[in-house]
């Protein structure tokens, strides 16, 4: 069932309320982190490091773009950023104005990246390299982040109390869908593999170890007069619908709070970081968590109450204007969300992903019951290895080790015999059960894969996927590859970056300014809305010292 | 126990029903309640898997000895036992969390807190106040009384632990230390213990304009108009000149109670207006919106609105 209908994708002109600086057009962006690996049959593949600068390289030469300040990569010509974060490749994409624009810009960065990683490996020699929207590394404790930005004019921390409950409800629209990582051994499905790297309800911290929060109160505004709302509890998603609504519900969400109406009054949750967690471990989307009203509230619950204040002031002249279409299918998908997960199994890539893994388990001759028992199983027996005292050596988790009769847990192991045939378990599948797990590890790898290889575009071409917005085709894609929006500043960098690109040049540009080195000339974009170019001089652009920034 | 703290115990319960082991049900082949704990997913409660573990390494037989969850908790008790009598390699703070997390994972939330509670006894006096076991107890426990519905009890932990300590020291890191406390009590509205912190600061004369202001604040968030109005004043008097940011800030609560008493504060809003724009270093984040929605309804819209907007610029949001 297709739920996104056919529609007028013309922009909409920049709107403010009638007789004040408060702006009808909600402005957004996003940032998403990518994986690149590679292969090479003969000799060894360069380091990542290496490869990265490459990319860089490549991207230089093939892209209209101007260098970012210091060392910052570049903004290219339709207004968005490509740059190394981290030893991962990062696309920042330029301010949009609507939904359709998000995806569209995504879909256009997604679309360079895919094509710089190709020219990598023909220019390198490897036999394959990618870029993958992984979320999270299942052997280390590594994650790739996909951040999204929300222009607000309340300082971010005044929303938090707001948003939280939101935020954590959301998973069961906006997960990407994986196993949960940092378990070691385990192999249970989850919502959302990044919600379990998320560990207090709000931080100052994107990346840090266990500080990385549900609300993040970074509020580096990037614009004067404005706050930006920085969101980093998300993964990186294939589906284009599911894109679409992560955007537009989450931006309808904000304008609530940033209204002033304290939407989530009665939506506070006793332990948000919980309650991410246990709405991300049910495939069904029943799980509940208690409110701090006393309530037992489903993450569908806490969106439907945020659903039923939007539609309250749909009208309202702050509302964006493609508010009334975005309630409607935020209504859609949760009432779909109802017969979860088949209900949503070819439109949200956790759905999608959750039928893929249990066709490739049920292909190799088990089900999940049999997994869940080996997770439990093997986990305990993690357990027991870490409560040896050679716990510290024993790095290796493998059934050489377990079943060892000279190994650590060997009494362990014979102990637990007579009580693994009522649950459908043998010490000989120890060893098939860690290869299954690394197997759908792996698949889920490369399930977000840019570019044709990867699992979702396979089944996308396979035209087994119900994900598509419709309006949103090819050659528009294509356009926003090499064009900024039509709005706002992000529209005057992309020009100004395509006038000024040549080569050796040292113009520069950043999100708030684009410089122009030859005539000393400063294009100032501090003003997110900003709709014309006005130039002032800026001292002697041959020297460093006068750099604008 | 009150009505309402039973109700909020019922649904915790009911919370936690989900996780609870069921005793073994007769099988073909033999169950085993160590394999249960991690179908029922003792994994989320880190000390308590652990302490399975180290069990069962010690003595492996225990494996078939677990037969129902009574026998795991006595042997978790048990090993507690031990651990508070034993050498320098003792752990209580871990066996009592393993234990009590072990409550919580067979749904007696109470048991839980009973244990936490003997823990924090044992600790306060074995290790002291300050000691980090001693903290991360009792953030254990506090976490659990909040997810219970027992908030005031979490707070009193919190009282106990984190603030009552920083009174007891004199020192300027203490005091700027307690002023983030009441902060964040003023943040999530229990007002009462952000009064008693500001006014233990102003009897240590800690920084006395700003004091006198944020318990200005607490006190406007209580709805006490005239205290609130006897330490604006006191916190004008005490104002030297040095942080401007002040300033505006008790030029703000004092239009704004200006405008309580009915008198017309249109020239002072202008006023502090034009200051910020003078003075843009004083536009940082201040929390005033829970006053200004207690006192919405007794402003005229068009006041309501100039006092929500002056807050915005104040917090460094845009002017026209």
């Amino acid at each position: 069932m297709a739920i996104f209908k056919p529609r007028n994708s013309s922009p909409q002109p920049i709107r403010f309320v009638e007789g004040s600086d408060v702006p009808a057009t909600h402005l957004m962006g996003f940032e998403q982190e990518m994986a690149l690996c590679a292969t090479k049959s003969s000799g060894p593949v360069p380091d990542l490091e290496i490869l990265l600068k490459k990319l860089c390289e490549i991207a230089e030469e093939s892209l209209i773009h101007l260098r970012g300040f210091g060392d910052s990569g570049i903004f290219i010509a339709n207004g968005g950023r490509l740059y190394v974060d981290c030893l991962k490749y990062e696309y920042a994409g330029p301010e949009c104005s609507d939904p359709d624009e998000m995806v569209k810009y995504l879909l256009a960065g997604e679309r360079i990246l895919a094509a710089l990683a190709s020219e990598l490996a023909r220019r390198t020699g490897l036999d394959d390299a990618g870029l993958y929207r992984c979320n999270v590394d299942y052997v280390g404790s590594a994650t790739w982040g996909a951040h999204e930005s929300y222009l607000t004019r309340s300082e971010p921390s005044k929303l938090s109390a707001d948003l939280i409950p939101f935020l954590a409800a959301r998973v069961i629209t906006a997960g990407a869908g994986g196993f949960r990582p940092l378990t070691r051994t385990g192999c249970t499905f989850t919502l959302s593999p990044r919600a379990w790297h998320i560990c207090v309800p709000m931080s100052q911290s994107s990346t840090g170890a266990g500080e990385r929060g549900i609300f993040h109160v970074k509020d580096e505004t990037l614009s004067t007069g404005y706050h930006r709302l920085h969101v980093l509890v998300g993964d990186a998603i294939c589906s284009h619908a599911q894109n679409w609504l992560k955007f537009a519900t989450t931006s309808i969400v904000v304008a609530l709070a940033d209204a002033g109406l304290h939407p989530a009054r009665e939506m506070a949750l006793c332990d948000p970081v919980d309650a991410l967690r246990e709405f991300a471990s049910d495939p069904t989307c029943k799980a509940t968590a208690r409110a701090k009203s006393g309530r037992q509230l489903s993450a569908a619950d806490i969106q439907r109450h945020y659903l039923k204040l939007a539609r309250q002031h749909m009208h309202a002249d702050w509302m964006p204007a493609w508010a009334a279409m975005a309630i409607e299918k935020w209504d859609a998908m949760l009432r779909q969300l109802d017969g979860a997960p088949d209900s949503v199994a070819t439109c949200l890539d956790w759905a999608i992903k959750y039928r893929v893994f249990q066709s490739h388990i049920e292909k190799k001759g088990f089900d999940q019951k049999w997994l869940r028992n080996c997770t439990h199983l093997t986990d305990f027996l993690r357990c027991c290895l870490d409560a040896t005292p050679s716990a510290a050596s024993l790095s290796e988790f493998s059934p050489e080790l377990l079943l060892n009769p000279r190994g650590p847990v060997r009494k362990i192991v014979s102990q637990l015999a007579p009580f693994l045939p009522s649950r459908a378990m043998e010490w000989g599948q120890l060893e098939t059960y860690l290869k299954l797990r690394s197997e759908l590890f792996a698949l889920d790898f490369k399930f977000g894969r840019l570019g044709e290889k990867g699992i979702f575009n396979c089944l996308d071409r396979a035209g087994v996927l119900d994900h598509r917005v419709a309006g949103i085709d090819d050659a528009q894609i294509d356009y926003a590859a090499a064009h900024p929006p039509a709005l706002g500043r992000a529209k005057l960098r992309g020009e100004a970056i395509r006038r000024l690109h040549k080569k050796g040049s040292r113009d520069v540009s950043n999100w708030t300014s684009v410089f122009d080195s030859g005539n000393g000339m400063l294009l100032n974009l501090s003003d997110p809305f900003i709709a014309e170019e006005i130039w002032s001089k800026k001292g002697n652009p041959n020297t460093a010292c006068n750099f604008p920034f | 126990m009150n009505p309402a703290g039973d109700i909020a115990m019922k649904s915790a319960t009911l919370v936690l029903e989900k996780s609870k082991i069921t005793a073994p049900q007769p099988q073909s082949s033999p169950s085993n309640c160590v394999l249960d704990l991690w179908e029922q997913g003792i994994e989320r409660y880190a000390h308590c898997a652990a302490a399975v573990a180290r069990l069962i390494v010690a003595e492996p037989a225990l494996v078939s000895g677990f037969a129902d969850p009574a026998a795991v908790e006595s042997a978790l008790r048990a090993a507690l036992s031990r651990n508070l009598t034993g050498g320098k390699t003792s752990s209580p703070a871990f066996w009592f969390s393993a234990t009590a997390q072990f409550m919580v994972l067979t749904a007696r939330p109470s048991d839980a807190v009973a244990i936490y509670r003997q823990g924090l006894d044992h600790l306060k006096t074995a290790c002291g106040h300050n000691h980090a076991e001693t903290h991360t107890l009792a953030q254990e426990m506090e976490r659990l009384l909040r997810l219970l519905g027992r908030e005031e009890e979490a707070c009193a932990i919190g009282h106990e632990l984190r603030v009552k300590p920083l009174m007891a020291q004199d020192d300027e890191g203490s005091m700027l230390a307690l002023r983030g406390n009441a902060y964040d009590a003023f943040a999530a509205g229990r007002y009462a213990e952000a009064e008693a912190i500001y006014r233990h600061l102003l009897a240590r004369n800690f920084e006395p304009a700003g004091t006198h202001c944020h318990l200005a604040r607490v006190l406007l968030a209580l709805g006490r108009d005239a205290d609130a109005r006897d330490e604006v004043i006191r916190a004008w008097d005490a104002y030297t000149g040095d942080e401007t940011y002040i300033a505006v800030r008790i030029l703000y609560l004092k239009a704004l109670l200006a405008a309580l008493g009915g008198e017309n504060v249109s020239g002072p809003l202008t006023a502090i207006e034009q200051n910020l724009l003078n003075q843009p270093e004083t536009r940082r984040t201040w929390l005033i919106e829970p006053i200004l929605e207690r006192v919405q309804s007794m402003l005229t819209p068009k006041t309501y609105a100039q006092f929500a907007r002056l807050s915005r610029i104040i917090s460094g949001g845009a002017m026209d």
